[in-house]
Parts: C-alpha cells; structure tokens; sequence
C-alpha cells in the first residue's frame, strides 16, 4: 500500500488503536498494526485477541491499495517527532517506509495475512445508543470495577440492555456504580437472562472513541462477545467468564435517614479529611448531627484531621467510617455544581448515593 | 493485583567489623523425645520416636539421641525410621503437651529480653544487647538461660552464642547435645574455616556437590576466594555464600510484635517435587501465619510465597491483596494463587518453601463487601474457633479439613 497521510490524524488513530495492542507478549505480529488501504478508506486494526479495533483513519489519499504491517511503537514515536504535517507511507509485507521532507524511516514489516482478522458489524439484533450519554455513563461506572484477579467476573462492566433502557453497572465488592441511560432496541435485541460483563480494558477502549459527541453508538451482545459499532471503529471484545454478583440484592430495602451534600463542597471535604490518612489507617469517620457533617481522620503517623460542612440533618446522630478512595473516584466524574443526596441506615450497612435519578452509588463502610 | 518480583539476598552492612557478642540461639535437644523421657522414667536410654500416625503424614517429628545412633533423624518417613530401629519406642506424640512446655521455654527467654524471635516451639533466636546491665553479659545470660530451662522444665537445651544469627545457630548445632558454644568477634575465622561447606546455610546436596565441583570443601576454602568468583558461579547466591563464609550476616532478630513481616517456612530433608505434597505443606504454613497474625492483631496487604529450588536458588513472589486481611482462608486463596502460578517446571523440585505475611496493618476496623460479608464472618468466626481450641490444647488439636483429607481440599 501507498499513501499520502496528515501527521496528526494518523498518530491520533494509530494512538487510540494502540490501546488494543498487547502489554504483555503474546505473539509477535500482535505487537503491530495493521492497516488495510483499499477504495478510498484506510482501516487500521489491532488486537490482543481478547479485545480488537477496525478503526477508520481520516485524512489520508490513499495511492496504491493493499494491506500492511506497520511497527506500532516506532511508527507512533515517528508520528510524534515529526515535524513537518505531511508523510508519505509506503509498506508491504517486507518492509515498512515513512518519508517526509528530509528524513526517511524504514522498518522491516511482516506479512499482513499472519495478521488475526477482527470482525465487522454486521448486525440486524443490536441497541442503539447517543455516544454522549454512553461516555458519562462509561465514566461514572468503569472506575468501581475490581482490578483484582481474585474477584476476576467483576473486572469488567456488567450491561444490561432491555427495551428502551440501558444500564451499566461496576463493582469491586466494596462500592457498587450504576448508571442508567435511555437507548433504542433493532430487531428485539436484549440482555434479559444474561449477566454479560465487558472487560474494563474494553470499556477504556470504547470511551476513548466516544470522544465526538453527536454520534449514535450501535452494541451488540452475543453470549461470549460484544461489538460496538462507533462513526469510525468497531469494537470487538470476549466477555468476562464468571458470574456477576446479584447487584439488586444489595440495595438497602429499609428507609434510613436522608441527606443532601453539593458534590464540590462535599469533595473538597473528604480530600481535606483524607490528607491524614496513611496507609496503616485509610478511614474518614463521617458524623450526621445538628446540622452538620464532621470528618475526622487520624492516621497511625500522620497525624489527624477535622473537617466540618453545613447539612440539613438533625436527626440522631449517626456515625460512619469510609474508605475516602471510594468517594473521591465518585464524586470526580460529577458535576460539581450537581446534588447527591446520601440514604444511610448505620455505620454497618452500605450507604447509597445518588446523583439525579439514573446514578447510583453504593459504598461498604468499615466496620 | 500487584505482583513483585525480588530476588533475594542480603543487604545492609556488614556486623562482623563492629560485632558484638549479642546474639543467643537457644535449641532443646531433642524436644519431644526428652519431653517423654522426663515425664516417663522408664523410657530413659531407650530409643524414643516421636512420629505422625502414618495415616497423615508419617514422618518423624523427633527422635532421642539414643535413636539417632541408629540413624533416625526428624522429618524422615516413619517406614524408615521403623526399618533403621526396629526395638525403638515409636510414640504418636502429644501436641498441646509439647506447646505447653514450648510456651513455658519461651517465658523463660523472654524474661531475659523483648527480642525473642521463635523459629519453632523448641527453638529462638534472642538479641540481649541493652540487657547486659541487668543480666549480665550473653555469656552470662545463656549460662542462665541454660540452667534456669533446665531446673524449671528438667529440659536440655543447646545454647549458641555469637555477634549473629547464622553464627549463633551454627554454634548450638555444632555444640548439641547439652551444647553451650560461644563464638567471640574475634574467633570467627578461625570458626568457621574447618567446617564443610554444606554447613553454609542455603547449601543443599546438589549445591554441595556444585562447590566440590569447584575444588571447594571447607568454609576456608570459600571464604578466601575473591567475592566475584562467587558471584560469577552461582549469582546473588553465591554472593549470599561468600558473606556467610566471612561470617556476616546482617539479618536482624525480630520479635512477631515488631515485625514488619511475618512468616513461615519448612526445609525439606529431600527435594521435593510432587506438587501436591507442596500444596499440603503450603496450607499447613498458611494455617500458622494466619494463626500468628490474627494473635498479634494485625492484618497483611501483601502474601509472599518463597521458594528455595534445589539449586539453592531462592526466590519471592507476592500478591497484593484488594484489602488486608487475617483470614485464614483469603490467606490461602493468595497464597495458592502465587503457587499455581509460580511453582511449575523448572523451579521444582523444591527444597524450601515459604509463606509471608508483609505490608501489615494495624487498623482495627474491616472494609466491609457487599457481596461476601456473610462468607467472611463465617471464616473468621471459624479461624477464631480454632485459635481458641488451639490456645488451650495445642497446634495439632485441630486441623484444617483439607489438611487431613485430600490436598485440594
């Protein structure tokens, strides 16, 4: 293949493509990308075999069609020390060459058909989603999911898809995310009897393409797999094995006492507190009473904290300790200027968040 | 998950140059077996073996220096140990009454100084530096030590005195039975230049047979060799070789209540290879380092397997855990985990192996799970159960089921 390409768009796509590349060393060619120029467009593929990218690249005149291996990590580097917008990029299955205005890159390239194919969409069963809602809902979940390999069928994002309504939902068996979203069903498409739960490195992967608001994302779930169809990239992934945690069944089912915290206030309070905790002692103590909310912390060496905001509370006191991670990670993708209002039975049982009425946030105390 | 990967060696300075004499390994001979003699006259001059039914394990877990003429030794199999002495008193043992009298010993030790660190129930290492004022100095305090262990539990125990643990030990091992050895600063050398080179701790049959190879048959031999030698022949175990030959050895004595790790290990009188047996021993570990944490109320956020191949090799994985835990069985789920994935092909067969307990915290209070509360109470209201039996009748009082039955429990 032959073509003329512009600098930036094609570091940008070979930068989000990469994201699929391999860490760990898998098989050789899984360390490239491969493009693949042919009428007019250029798709660019990668893949760890459990998660896989087509990803069209914009912007580029494509001169001789034909397929190649492209060295992804010194492809990216060239891409990012070039000075000059416009590159010349010719590649078979033996090497792989960039030139531009004094300076020429080869690279030896690899046979294209070695390469492990990665599916298209081709769906009449699928959900149809606004890209935007789908990226806020990404954000608000895929932070809680485990990365432990102990708890493997949490480290991905569980789906469920049914009529008109979406909802994603993440945990790590300490705090659990739930976001809901409105989304468009083709051809009876749904999740109903089926725990499907998507990789977190896939779920990063998808957000990561979402970031161009006004596009219609199309998903579909088969019982191992799940495609994403965005305006340039399908999205390929193998489902987490295992079985998710019945998250309905934790939801407090008694009413408790109610409160309502403005997110940025609320946050700048926990960091504050959290700046004494260390290590040996990760604790905010959390007291509801008279109108106000004091956090305390006192670390083994650090020393202690005391921090107070105004709530409208004046029921019996009640105290909690939290693990302050778990709602710093959630009350960063908030609005800052949004509400929570926060639904506590005790200091023992989980404390539910929640922001507007499709968020949700649980979190386990410490007992 | 976190996984580290540290290969491991000896840091830090050298004690030699500014040695004192502070450091006491104190032995029993012999325990079990004396214990039955003491308490059972006549079995006094026979030779006693105290060993597991053959049902579980079937090994020696000690023999009386009457039996050892005859080539008994611990941790051999019990079929052995009957086929070398057949007239010998084969004794299944009685735990809770051994811990008892352990536990006895090791009030004795501590009355002498804070800095005991038990290796076993018949075995510490103590530090007495800062209490030579009031004690006297560590050749005084081991005469006591002695002297006090034999008039209050009618026990010999062997005494090595010496500016460092591997020296101190290699003393009372020298010195046994009824063995007082001191090494002073200045004798090291001199110490330890006749002694075969398997007296190198770390050196196995294989290694042994690898320094013969190189001409190298005494302490001596190896000590005067330049370090680099070491180092080119064998890696970061050789240098490990070369500082024990000079008689260094910078590892500290660390009392459970200050340890920023604690852990467990067992040496294999053979290289062992069959995975299954490993996994066995690997719980038993499991169970007494969960046991040990959860008595000094504390909690660990990384499990560590170490692993000793035959070539002398050692080698430490971790797993970092999502929270702390005293859990006996989250313990093992880690610790498992570690060896399916590490202990295979080449690393085998094994001649030690280890669990650990690192990164520990001291907070009190659990984060609590959404989905596994319930589990986890039911576990740890377990592991508090069998603490409480075996407080007050002893280790083997009770075992983990799958201790006993098959080892995939």
């Amino acid at each position: 293949m032959k073509a003329f390409c512009h600098r930036e768009g094609l570091l940008a796509a070979c930068q989000l493509a990469s994201a699929a590349i391999p860490s760990r060393d898998v098989k050789p060619i899984l360390k490239n990308i491969k493009a693949i120029a042919d009428q007019g467009r250029c798709t660019l593929m990668a893949t760890d075999l459990e998660l896989g990218i087509r990803l069209d690249v914009l912007g580029l005149t494509i001169q001789e069609p034909g397929e190649a291996i492209l060295p992804a990590q010194r492809l990216l580097a060239i891409l990012r020390e070039a000075q000059e917008n416009d590159l010349n990029l010719e590649a078979d299955s033996s090497s792989c060459v960039v030139r531009g205005q004094g300076m020429e890159f080869e690279m030896p390239s690899d046979d294209p058909s070695h390469f492990p194919d990665i599916p298209t969409f081709n769906e009449d069963k699928y959900h149809e989603i606004a890209g935007s809602t789908l990226r806020e809902m990404i954000r608000r979940t895929v932070f809680a999911t485990a990365d432990e390999s102990t708890r493997y069928s949490m480290t991905g994002v569980l789906w469920e898809l049914d009529g008109d309504t979406i909802k994603l939902v993440a945990t790590d068996g300490r705090r659990l995310a739930l976001a809901q979203g409105t989304a468009k069903a083709h051809g009876d498409h749904t999740t109903r009897g089926q725990t499907p739960v998507v990789p977190t490195k896939a779920m990063q992967l998808l957000e990561r393409n979402l970031q161009d608001d006004g596009q219609t994302i199309r998903v579909c779930l088969r019982p191992n797999e799940v495609l994403f169809r965005t305006e340039l990239a399908v999205i390929y992934s193998r489902l987490v094995e295992g079985r998710f945690p019945d998250y309905r069944a934790v939801f407090p089912k008694k009413q408790g006492i109610k409160v309502t915290l403005p997110v940025g206030p609320f946050q700048a309070a926990v960091r504050q507190a959290a700046i004494m905790t260390d290590d040996d002692s990760k604790r905010v103590t959390f007291s509801f009473g008279n109108d106000r909310l004091t956090l305390l912390a006192q670390g083994q060496t650090a020393g202690r904290s005391k921090v107070e905001m105004p709530v409208t509370y004046d029921g019996k006191k009640v105290d909690i300790n939290f693990n302050p991670s778990f709602l710093i990670e959630m009350l960063r993708v908030l609005p800052p200027d949004a509400e929570l209002t926060l639904d506590l039975i005790d200091g023992a049982t989980p404390a539910l968040f929640r922001s507007g009425s499709n968020y949700s946030y649980l979190v386990m105390p410490l007992t | 998950m976190v996984q580290t990967l540290s290969a491991s060696c000896y840091s830090g300075s050298p004690v030699v140059s500014a040695a004192r004499l502070t450091i006491l390994h104190v032995d029993m001979d012999a325990f079990y077996a004396s214990i039955e003699q003491r308490d059972r006259p006549e079995l006094r001059g026979l030779p006693v073996i105290v060993a597991g039914s053959p049902e579980q394990r079937g090994v020696v877990s000690a023999a009386s220096y009457e039996a050892r003429v005859f080539g008994v030794h611990s941790a051999m199999p019990t079929a052995q140990a009957r086929r070398l002495c057949p007239h010998g008193v084969f004794l299944p043992g009685r735990m809770k009454h051994y811990a008892r009298i352990g536990r006895q010993i090791r009030e004795i030790l501590l009355q002498f100084t804070p800095l005991v660190e038990p290796l076993s129930l018949d075995e510490a290492f103590l530090d007495i530096h800062g209490c030579e004022r009031l004690f006297g100095d560590a050749v005084a305090i081991g005469r006591q030590i002695k002297e006090r262990i034999k008039t209050e539990t009618g026990l010999i125990a062997s005494v090595g005195i010496a500016p460092n643990k591997f020296l101190a030990k290699l003393a009372s091992d020298l010195s046994k039975p009824d063995g007082f050895l001191v090494v002073h600063p200045q004798e090291v050398q001199a110490f330890l230049a006749p002694l075969p080179i398997s007296r190198l701790w770390g050196v196995g049959a294989r290694g042994e047979k690898r320094l013969h190879a190189l001409g190298l048959h005494t302490v001596g031999q190896l000590a005067v060799l330049p370090e680099s030698v070491l180092l080119h022949h064998f890696g970061e175990s050789g240098q490990h070789l070369w500082r024990l030959a000079q008689g260094l050895d910078s590892r500290t004595v660390t009392p459970d209540r200050d340890a920023r790790s604690i852990s467990t290990e067992t040496t294999f009188p053979l290289d062992l290879d069959e995975r299954e047996i490993l996994r066995t021993c690997l719980l038993d570990l499991v169970d007494q380092l969960g046991t040990r944490l959860r008595h000094e109320a504390m909690r660990a956020r990384t499990v560590e397997l170490k692993l000793r191949s035959a070539d002398f090799k050692t080698r430490s994985r971790s797993l970092t855990l999502a929270e702390p835990t005293d859990v006996t069985e989250e313990l093992w789920q880690a610790a498992v985990a570690l060896f399916e994935r590490h202990v295979q092909g080449d690393i085998l067969p094994l001649r030690l192996l280890g669990v650990g307990a690192t990164n520990l915290v001291r907070e009190q209070l659990v984060q609590g799970d959404l989905f596994e509360g319930e589990r986890r109470e039911k576990q740890a209201k377990l592991d508090r159960t069998i603490d409480a039996i075996r407080a007050r009748l002893g280790r083997d009082a009770i075992q983990r089921g799958s201790l006993l039955d098959s080892p995939d429990g």
